[in-house]
Protein backbone atom coordinates (compact mmCIF):
# COMPACT_ATOMS: atom_id res chain seq x y z
CA UNK A 1 0.00 0.00 0.00
CA UNK A 2 2.52 2.08 0.73
CA UNK A 3 4.29 2.54 -2.56
CA UNK A 4 0.91 3.21 -4.28
CA UNK A 5 0.63 6.29 -1.53
CA UNK A 6 4.33 7.39 -2.68
CA UNK A 7 3.00 7.18 -6.21
CA UNK A 8 -0.30 8.88 -5.53
CA UNK A 9 1.49 11.88 -3.31
CA UNK A 10 4.31 12.19 -6.30
CA UNK A 11 1.44 12.11 -9.09
CA UNK A 12 -0.27 15.00 -7.16
CA UNK A 13 3.20 17.23 -6.28
CA UNK A 14 3.95 16.42 -9.80
CA UNK A 15 0.74 17.83 -11.25
CA UNK A 16 0.54 21.08 -8.60
CA UNK A 17 4.59 21.84 -9.65
CA UNK A 18 3.38 21.90 -13.92
CA UNK A 19 2.66 25.69 -13.26
CA UNK A 20 6.27 26.12 -13.12
CA UNK A 21 7.01 27.49 -16.64
CA UNK A 22 10.26 25.49 -16.56
CA UNK A 23 8.25 22.54 -16.78
CA UNK A 24 7.47 23.50 -20.18
CA UNK A 25 5.08 20.54 -22.22
CA UNK A 26 6.83 21.33 -25.41
CA UNK A 27 8.56 24.28 -27.29
CA UNK A 28 5.61 24.52 -29.98
CA UNK A 29 2.95 24.62 -27.18
CA UNK A 30 1.51 28.07 -27.06
CA UNK A 31 1.44 28.35 -23.62
CA UNK A 32 2.48 31.86 -23.36
CA UNK A 33 3.21 33.63 -19.95
CA UNK A 34 2.72 37.13 -19.35
CA UNK A 35 1.11 40.15 -21.75
CA UNK A 36 -1.19 39.10 -24.98
CA UNK A 37 -3.01 40.72 -26.93
CA UNK A 38 -0.40 43.55 -27.55
CA UNK A 39 -1.00 44.94 -31.63
CA UNK A 40 -5.27 46.56 -30.02
CA UNK A 41 -3.21 47.68 -26.63
CA UNK A 42 -0.73 49.47 -28.61
CA UNK A 43 -3.17 50.19 -31.01
CA UNK A 44 -5.03 52.33 -28.66
CA UNK A 45 -1.90 53.67 -27.43
CA UNK A 46 -0.57 55.00 -30.98
CA UNK A 47 -4.15 56.27 -31.59
CA UNK A 48 -3.62 58.53 -28.46
CA UNK A 49 -0.53 59.47 -28.62
CA UNK A 50 -0.95 61.00 -31.92
CA UNK A 51 -4.30 62.17 -32.56
CA UNK A 52 -5.16 65.38 -33.81
CA UNK A 53 -1.31 65.47 -35.31
CA UNK A 54 -0.03 66.42 -38.80
CA UNK A 55 2.75 65.05 -38.60
CA UNK A 56 4.08 61.75 -37.12
CA UNK A 57 7.49 60.46 -36.81
CA UNK A 58 7.98 56.68 -36.55
CA UNK A 59 10.74 53.62 -36.80
CA UNK A 60 11.20 50.88 -38.54
CA UNK A 61 12.71 47.54 -37.28
CA UNK A 62 12.63 43.90 -39.12
CA UNK A 63 13.46 40.61 -38.92
CA UNK A 64 14.63 40.42 -35.10
CA UNK A 65 15.06 36.83 -35.12
CA UNK A 66 17.57 35.00 -33.66
CA UNK A 67 19.00 39.02 -33.02
CA UNK A 68 18.23 39.21 -29.48
CA UNK A 69 21.35 41.60 -27.87
CA UNK A 70 20.96 44.04 -31.43
CA UNK A 71 17.03 43.95 -30.50
CA UNK A 72 17.73 45.04 -26.85
CA UNK A 73 20.19 47.70 -28.10
CA UNK A 74 18.13 49.25 -30.78
CA UNK A 75 15.28 49.48 -28.17
CA UNK A 76 17.67 51.63 -26.03
CA UNK A 77 18.96 53.75 -28.91
CA UNK A 78 15.41 53.99 -30.01
CA UNK A 79 14.47 54.70 -26.32
CA UNK A 80 17.15 57.64 -26.14
CA UNK A 81 16.08 59.78 -29.14
CA UNK A 82 12.75 60.79 -27.57
CA UNK A 83 11.35 61.91 -31.01
CA UNK A 84 9.44 59.03 -32.11
CA UNK A 85 5.74 58.23 -32.05
CA UNK A 86 5.35 54.82 -32.25
CA UNK A 87 7.83 51.86 -33.95
CA UNK A 88 6.49 49.30 -36.45
CA UNK A 89 8.25 46.15 -36.78
CA UNK A 90 8.50 44.04 -40.20
CA UNK A 91 7.88 40.65 -39.01
CA UNK A 92 10.32 37.69 -38.44
CA UNK A 93 10.24 37.93 -34.68
CA UNK A 94 11.50 34.18 -34.49
CA UNK A 95 14.04 32.41 -36.14
CA UNK A 96 11.93 28.81 -35.60
CA UNK A 97 8.54 30.20 -34.68
CA UNK A 98 8.67 28.70 -30.98
CA UNK A 99 7.04 29.97 -28.00
CA UNK A 100 9.64 30.83 -25.69
CA UNK A 101 10.78 32.66 -28.93
CA UNK A 102 8.04 35.12 -28.89
CA UNK A 103 7.93 35.86 -25.56
CA UNK A 104 11.79 36.51 -26.07
CA UNK A 105 11.19 38.92 -28.29
CA UNK A 106 8.28 40.38 -26.91
CA UNK A 107 10.24 41.05 -23.66
CA UNK A 108 13.08 42.86 -25.34
CA UNK A 109 9.97 44.99 -27.43
CA UNK A 110 8.17 45.63 -24.27
CA UNK A 111 11.20 47.74 -23.12
CA UNK A 112 9.91 50.65 -25.87
CA UNK A 113 8.78 53.44 -24.07
CA UNK A 114 6.72 53.93 -27.58
CA UNK A 115 3.98 51.33 -28.43
CA UNK A 116 4.78 49.56 -31.45
CA UNK A 117 2.84 47.43 -34.00
CA UNK A 118 3.90 44.44 -35.54
CA UNK A 119 3.33 42.28 -38.89
CA UNK A 120 3.90 38.64 -38.97
CA UNK A 121 6.73 36.94 -40.80
CA UNK A 122 6.92 33.85 -42.30
CA UNK A 123 9.26 32.49 -39.68
CA UNK A 124 6.83 33.45 -37.10
CA UNK A 125 4.25 30.78 -39.25
CA UNK A 126 6.52 27.90 -38.23
CA UNK A 127 4.52 25.22 -36.45
CA UNK A 128 2.02 26.42 -34.18
CA UNK A 129 3.92 29.53 -34.73
CA UNK A 130 0.55 31.75 -35.93
CA UNK A 131 -1.26 30.33 -33.09
CA UNK A 132 1.14 32.38 -30.88
CA UNK A 133 1.46 35.71 -33.39
CA UNK A 134 -2.69 35.16 -32.95
CA UNK A 135 -2.83 34.81 -28.83
CA UNK A 136 0.13 37.50 -28.29
CA UNK A 137 -0.41 40.00 -30.77
CA UNK A 138 -3.66 39.49 -32.35
CA UNK A 139 -5.24 39.65 -35.95
CA UNK A 140 -3.06 38.55 -39.22
CA UNK A 141 -4.32 42.08 -41.04
CA UNK A 142 -5.14 45.05 -38.93
CA UNK A 143 -5.17 48.27 -39.61
CA UNK A 144 -4.98 51.77 -37.34
CA UNK A 145 -4.73 55.60 -37.75
CA UNK A 146 -1.89 57.74 -36.25
CA UNK A 147 -3.20 61.33 -37.11
CA UNK A 148 -3.94 61.67 -40.11
CA UNK A 149 -2.25 58.52 -41.86
CA UNK A 150 -3.96 55.24 -42.05
CA UNK A 151 -1.45 52.44 -41.77
CA UNK A 152 -2.54 49.17 -43.43
CA UNK A 153 -0.55 45.79 -41.50
CA UNK A 154 -1.03 42.77 -43.73
CA UNK A 155 0.03 39.09 -43.86
CA UNK A 156 1.86 38.26 -47.40
CA UNK A 157 3.49 35.27 -46.45
CA UNK A 158 1.36 33.46 -48.65
CA UNK A 159 3.71 30.35 -48.96
CA UNK A 160 3.05 29.10 -45.12
CA UNK A 161 -0.38 29.05 -45.80
CA UNK A 162 -2.95 26.50 -47.55
CA UNK A 163 -3.77 27.37 -51.29
CA UNK A 164 -7.47 28.43 -50.16
CA UNK A 165 -6.14 30.71 -47.49
CA UNK A 166 -6.58 34.64 -48.81
CA UNK A 167 -2.90 35.73 -48.17
CA UNK A 168 -2.94 38.53 -48.93
CA UNK A 169 -6.63 38.82 -47.96
CA UNK A 170 -7.74 41.25 -50.89
CA UNK A 171 -11.17 41.17 -48.94
CA UNK A 172 -9.64 42.85 -46.18
CA UNK A 173 -7.81 45.33 -48.05
CA UNK A 174 -11.57 45.84 -49.84
CA UNK A 175 -13.02 45.90 -46.45
CA UNK A 176 -11.27 48.23 -45.36
CA UNK A 177 -11.27 50.57 -48.31
CA UNK A 178 -15.41 50.88 -47.80
CA UNK A 179 -14.80 51.52 -44.16
CA UNK A 180 -12.38 54.73 -44.60
CA UNK A 181 -11.90 56.79 -41.07
CA UNK A 182 -12.55 60.23 -41.03
CA UNK A 183 -9.35 61.99 -41.17
CA UNK A 184 -6.98 59.52 -42.66
CA UNK A 185 -5.89 61.80 -45.73
CA UNK A 186 -2.93 59.67 -46.00
CA UNK A 187 -1.79 56.22 -46.03
CA UNK A 188 0.77 53.57 -45.52
CA UNK A 189 0.92 49.81 -46.15
CA UNK A 190 3.24 47.65 -43.83
CA UNK A 191 4.04 43.45 -45.11
CA UNK A 192 6.70 41.35 -44.31
CA UNK A 193 7.51 39.75 -47.59
CA UNK A 194 7.37 42.52 -50.75
CA UNK A 195 5.26 41.76 -53.92
CA UNK A 196 7.78 39.12 -56.07
CA UNK A 197 9.59 37.62 -53.55
CA UNK A 198 9.49 34.05 -53.11
CA UNK A 199 6.58 34.37 -50.15
CA UNK A 200 4.27 36.46 -52.28
CA UNK A 201 1.12 35.34 -53.83
CA UNK A 202 2.65 36.82 -57.08
CA UNK A 203 -0.15 35.70 -59.57
CA UNK A 204 -2.12 38.44 -57.83
CA UNK A 205 0.77 40.77 -57.00
CA UNK A 206 -0.51 43.50 -59.31
CA UNK A 207 -3.52 43.37 -58.19
CA UNK A 208 -2.30 43.77 -54.67
CA UNK A 209 -0.59 47.16 -55.57
CA UNK A 210 -3.62 48.25 -57.37
CA UNK A 211 -5.56 48.05 -54.36
CA UNK A 212 -3.24 50.03 -52.04
CA UNK A 213 -3.27 52.42 -54.45
CA UNK A 214 -6.83 52.95 -54.27
CA UNK A 215 -6.38 54.42 -50.65
CA UNK A 216 -6.14 57.96 -50.13
CA UNK A 217 -2.40 59.56 -50.42
CA UNK A 218 -0.60 56.16 -50.43
CA UNK A 219 2.58 57.16 -49.02
CA UNK A 220 4.53 53.93 -49.38
CA UNK A 221 5.02 50.34 -48.45
CA UNK A 222 7.42 49.25 -46.12
CA UNK A 223 8.21 45.50 -45.66
CA UNK A 224 11.14 43.53 -44.45
CA UNK A 225 12.32 39.52 -45.21
CA UNK A 226 15.04 40.67 -47.68
CA UNK A 227 17.47 40.85 -44.67
CA UNK A 228 18.97 44.18 -46.68
CA UNK A 229 18.41 47.58 -47.01
CA UNK A 230 16.36 48.65 -50.15
CA UNK A 231 14.77 51.62 -51.86
CA UNK A 232 12.61 50.70 -55.37
CA UNK A 233 9.38 51.60 -57.31
CA UNK A 234 8.70 48.06 -57.54
CA UNK A 235 5.81 48.51 -60.42
CA UNK A 236 7.58 51.72 -62.06
CA UNK A 237 4.21 54.13 -60.99
CA UNK A 238 5.95 56.41 -58.41
CA UNK A 239 4.88 54.32 -55.18
CA UNK A 240 8.05 53.51 -53.81
CA UNK A 241 8.78 50.17 -51.30
CA UNK A 242 11.32 50.22 -49.01
CA UNK A 243 13.30 47.46 -47.22
CA UNK A 244 14.36 47.40 -44.06
CA UNK A 245 17.03 45.31 -42.82
CA UNK A 246 17.45 42.43 -40.21
CA UNK A 247 18.65 43.96 -37.08
CA UNK A 248 21.68 41.64 -37.04
CA UNK A 249 23.05 44.03 -39.79
CA UNK A 250 22.30 46.98 -37.05
CA UNK A 251 20.11 49.44 -38.81
CA UNK A 252 16.75 50.95 -38.51
CA UNK A 253 14.82 53.06 -40.74
CA UNK A 254 13.39 56.61 -39.60
CA UNK A 255 10.35 58.32 -41.64
CA UNK A 256 8.91 61.70 -41.06
CA UNK A 257 5.71 62.00 -42.74
CA UNK A 258 5.34 65.83 -42.72
CA UNK A 259 2.04 68.45 -42.69
CA UNK A 260 2.55 68.82 -46.38
CA UNK A 261 2.26 65.92 -48.86
CA UNK A 262 6.01 65.09 -48.75
CA UNK A 263 7.91 62.66 -45.98
CA UNK A 264 11.24 62.08 -45.13
CA UNK A 265 13.33 58.26 -45.38
CA UNK A 266 16.61 58.03 -43.67
CA UNK A 267 18.89 54.84 -42.61
CA UNK A 268 20.16 54.53 -39.41
CA UNK A 269 23.11 52.80 -38.22
CA UNK A 270 23.98 51.79 -35.17
CA UNK B 1 24.68 -1.67 -29.28
CA UNK B 2 24.01 -1.07 -32.90
CA UNK B 3 21.30 0.88 -33.62
CA UNK B 4 19.34 -1.79 -35.53
CA UNK B 5 19.22 -3.61 -32.14
CA UNK B 6 18.56 -1.17 -30.17
CA UNK B 7 15.32 -0.25 -32.17
CA UNK B 8 14.69 -4.06 -32.81
CA UNK B 9 14.80 -4.69 -29.09
CA UNK B 10 12.52 -1.59 -28.78
CA UNK B 11 9.91 -2.63 -30.56
CA UNK B 12 10.44 -6.75 -29.96
CA UNK B 13 10.09 -5.08 -26.27
CA UNK B 14 7.06 -3.09 -26.63
CA UNK B 15 5.02 -6.21 -28.39
CA UNK B 16 5.86 -8.51 -26.25
CA UNK B 17 5.21 -6.27 -22.89
CA UNK B 18 1.29 -5.52 -24.50
CA UNK B 19 0.98 -9.01 -25.24
CA UNK B 20 2.14 -9.85 -21.65
CA UNK B 21 3.49 -13.06 -23.16
CA UNK B 22 4.92 -15.24 -19.73
CA UNK B 23 8.07 -16.62 -21.79
CA UNK B 24 9.22 -12.91 -21.65
CA UNK B 25 10.40 -12.63 -18.42
CA UNK B 26 12.93 -15.00 -19.03
CA UNK B 27 13.92 -13.20 -22.48
CA UNK B 28 14.63 -9.96 -20.38
CA UNK B 29 12.91 -8.16 -23.50
CA UNK B 30 10.18 -6.64 -20.99
CA UNK B 31 10.42 -3.21 -19.52
CA UNK B 32 12.77 -2.81 -16.57
CA UNK B 33 10.66 0.53 -15.39
CA UNK B 34 7.70 2.69 -16.21
CA UNK B 35 7.49 6.30 -16.14
CA UNK B 36 5.31 9.42 -15.24
CA UNK B 37 7.20 12.78 -15.57
CA UNK B 38 6.48 16.26 -16.62
CA UNK B 39 8.00 19.07 -18.50
CA UNK B 40 11.22 18.02 -20.09
CA UNK B 41 9.68 19.07 -23.71
CA UNK B 42 7.89 15.53 -23.65
CA UNK B 43 3.93 16.65 -22.03
CA UNK B 44 3.06 18.04 -19.65
CA UNK B 45 2.48 14.95 -18.54
CA UNK B 46 3.88 11.63 -20.36
CA UNK B 47 3.99 7.92 -19.36
CA UNK B 48 6.13 5.03 -20.91
CA UNK B 49 8.50 2.87 -20.20
CA UNK B 50 12.13 1.69 -20.28
CA UNK B 51 14.86 -0.73 -20.27
CA UNK B 52 18.23 -0.85 -18.19
CA UNK B 53 21.56 -2.23 -19.48
CA UNK B 54 25.08 -2.82 -19.83
CA UNK B 55 27.17 -3.22 -16.69
CA UNK B 56 25.76 -2.32 -13.27
CA UNK B 57 23.10 -0.89 -15.48
CA UNK B 58 24.55 2.15 -16.15
CA UNK B 59 22.17 2.61 -19.80
CA UNK B 60 19.06 2.91 -20.57
CA UNK B 61 16.72 3.54 -23.04
CA UNK B 62 13.31 5.00 -22.22
CA UNK B 63 10.30 5.71 -24.49
CA UNK B 64 7.16 7.69 -23.78
CA UNK B 65 3.76 9.52 -24.94
CA UNK B 66 3.05 12.88 -23.56
CA UNK B 67 0.14 15.18 -23.67
CA UNK B 68 0.78 18.86 -24.95
CA UNK B 69 -2.34 21.09 -23.71
CA UNK B 70 -3.81 23.43 -26.10
CA UNK B 71 -3.26 26.49 -24.29
CA UNK B 72 -3.61 28.97 -26.97
CA UNK B 73 -3.39 26.10 -30.10
CA UNK B 74 -5.81 25.26 -32.13
CA UNK B 75 -5.46 21.28 -30.55
CA UNK B 76 -4.19 19.31 -27.94
CA UNK B 77 -1.22 17.37 -28.96
CA UNK B 78 0.65 14.22 -28.57
CA UNK B 79 4.03 13.97 -27.90
CA UNK B 80 6.72 10.91 -28.16
CA UNK B 81 9.95 10.60 -26.55
CA UNK B 82 12.75 8.46 -27.33
CA UNK B 83 15.06 8.86 -24.26
CA UNK B 84 18.87 7.57 -24.07
CA UNK B 85 20.21 7.78 -20.41
CA UNK B 86 23.59 7.10 -18.89
CA UNK B 87 23.81 6.55 -15.33
CA UNK B 88 27.53 6.39 -13.95
CA UNK B 89 26.99 6.01 -10.35
CA UNK B 90 24.59 4.24 -7.70
CA UNK B 91 25.35 5.44 -4.12
CA UNK B 92 23.69 3.28 -1.26
CA UNK B 93 22.05 5.79 1.53
CA UNK B 94 20.98 2.78 3.76
CA UNK B 95 18.86 -0.26 3.32
CA UNK B 96 16.00 1.71 1.84
CA UNK B 97 17.43 4.30 0.11
CA UNK B 98 20.17 5.30 -2.69
CA UNK B 99 21.34 7.78 -4.48
CA UNK B 100 22.03 8.23 -8.33
CA UNK B 101 24.19 11.99 -8.06
CA UNK B 102 24.21 12.24 -12.11
CA UNK B 103 22.34 10.79 -14.46
CA UNK B 104 22.95 12.49 -18.60
CA UNK B 105 20.38 12.27 -21.36
CA UNK B 106 20.00 12.98 -24.96
CA UNK B 107 16.75 12.37 -26.03
CA UNK B 108 14.39 12.94 -29.28
CA UNK B 109 10.70 14.21 -29.80
CA UNK B 110 8.16 14.28 -32.00
CA UNK B 111 4.77 15.73 -32.31
CA UNK B 112 2.16 13.96 -33.71
CA UNK B 113 0.65 16.73 -35.87
CA UNK B 114 0.17 17.65 -39.62
CA UNK B 115 1.26 20.90 -38.89
CA UNK B 116 4.63 19.90 -38.41
CA UNK B 117 7.41 18.45 -40.90
CA UNK B 118 10.29 16.18 -41.05
CA UNK B 119 11.68 16.71 -44.44
CA UNK B 120 10.86 20.87 -45.83
CA UNK B 121 7.85 20.31 -47.76
CA UNK B 122 8.68 21.02 -51.55
CA UNK B 123 7.21 24.00 -52.09
CA UNK B 124 10.44 25.76 -50.25
CA UNK B 125 14.05 26.06 -51.95
CA UNK B 126 17.10 23.91 -50.47
CA UNK B 127 17.89 24.68 -46.44
CA UNK B 128 15.19 27.86 -46.29
CA UNK B 129 14.52 26.58 -42.72
CA UNK B 130 17.16 25.46 -40.80
CA UNK B 131 15.77 22.43 -38.80
CA UNK B 132 12.40 20.31 -38.96
CA UNK B 133 9.53 21.66 -37.29
CA UNK B 134 8.71 18.10 -36.26
CA UNK B 135 11.70 16.88 -34.55
CA UNK B 136 13.58 17.78 -31.24
CA UNK B 137 16.66 17.22 -30.25
CA UNK B 138 17.12 17.41 -26.56
CA UNK B 139 19.81 17.33 -23.65
CA UNK B 140 19.26 17.01 -20.07
CA UNK B 141 21.10 16.07 -16.91
CA UNK B 142 19.80 15.28 -13.29
CA UNK B 143 20.14 13.47 -10.46
CA UNK B 144 17.60 10.30 -8.54
CA UNK B 145 16.75 8.72 -5.02
CA UNK B 146 15.49 5.76 -4.82
CA UNK B 147 13.39 3.70 -2.63
CA UNK B 148 13.92 0.02 -2.11
CA UNK B 149 10.82 -1.41 -0.59
CA UNK B 150 12.26 -4.91 0.49
CA UNK B 151 15.80 -3.04 1.13
CA UNK B 152 19.13 -2.13 -0.64
CA UNK B 153 20.40 -5.52 -2.58
CA UNK B 154 21.12 -3.78 -5.85
CA UNK B 155 17.83 -5.29 -7.33
CA UNK B 156 14.06 -5.16 -6.22
CA UNK B 157 11.25 -3.26 -6.37
CA UNK B 158 12.17 0.23 -6.44
CA UNK B 159 10.80 3.27 -6.92
CA UNK B 160 12.39 6.29 -7.92
CA UNK B 161 11.96 10.14 -8.00
CA UNK B 162 14.31 12.72 -10.57
CA UNK B 163 14.69 15.41 -11.94
CA UNK B 164 16.66 16.55 -15.06
CA UNK B 165 18.00 20.30 -16.26
CA UNK B 166 18.17 20.62 -19.97
CA UNK B 167 17.96 22.06 -23.58
CA UNK B 168 16.67 21.80 -27.03
CA UNK B 169 18.19 22.65 -30.37
CA UNK B 170 15.82 25.91 -30.75
CA UNK B 171 16.86 26.95 -27.46
CA UNK B 172 20.41 26.24 -27.82
CA UNK B 173 20.96 27.35 -31.61
CA UNK B 174 18.83 31.25 -30.63
CA UNK B 175 21.06 31.56 -27.53
CA UNK B 176 24.28 30.98 -29.56
CA UNK B 177 25.96 34.36 -30.06
CA UNK B 178 23.33 36.58 -27.97
CA UNK B 179 25.07 37.57 -24.34
CA UNK B 180 21.29 38.87 -23.34
CA UNK B 181 20.04 35.51 -23.34
CA UNK B 182 21.11 33.14 -20.29
CA UNK B 183 21.30 29.42 -19.40
CA UNK B 184 18.59 30.13 -17.19
CA UNK B 185 16.34 31.51 -20.16
CA UNK B 186 17.21 27.89 -22.29
CA UNK B 187 16.29 25.52 -19.47
CA UNK B 188 13.56 22.97 -19.33
CA UNK B 189 13.10 20.87 -16.23
CA UNK B 190 11.55 17.42 -16.13
CA UNK B 191 11.00 16.20 -12.81
CA UNK B 192 9.43 12.74 -12.65
CA UNK B 193 8.57 9.03 -10.61
CA UNK B 194 9.36 5.78 -12.23
CA UNK B 195 8.69 2.08 -10.88
CA UNK B 196 11.56 0.09 -10.99
CA UNK B 197 10.64 -3.90 -11.40
CA UNK B 198 13.94 -5.28 -10.79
Amino acid sequence: MKPLLTIATGAILMFAATGCDLLESHPYDVNISGDKHLTSKNISRIEKITAGKNSIKFAMISDTQRGYDETREVVKLLNRRGDLDFVVHGGDLTEFGSTREYEWQRDILEGLKMPYVCVIGNHDCQATGIDAYLAMYGPLNFSFVAGNVKFLCINTNALEFDYPAPVPDLGFLKKELEAAPAGAEKTVVLMHAAPYSEQFNNNIAEETHALFRRFPGLQFCLYGHGHNIKAGDIFGDGVMYYECANILKRSYLLFTINPDDSYEYEVVHF
Amino acid sequence: MSMRSFISKIAVGAAIAAAGAPQAAASGLIPSHTLLQSGGGMGIVSAGAGWSYGRGDKWETDISVGIVPKYDSNSCKAVLALKENFVPWNFRINDRFSFQPLTASLYFTTIASSRFWLKQPDRYAAGYYLLPTKIRTNISIGERFTWHFRGYRGRGQSLTAFYEFGSCDIYVLSAFGNSSLHVSDILQLTIGLRFNFR
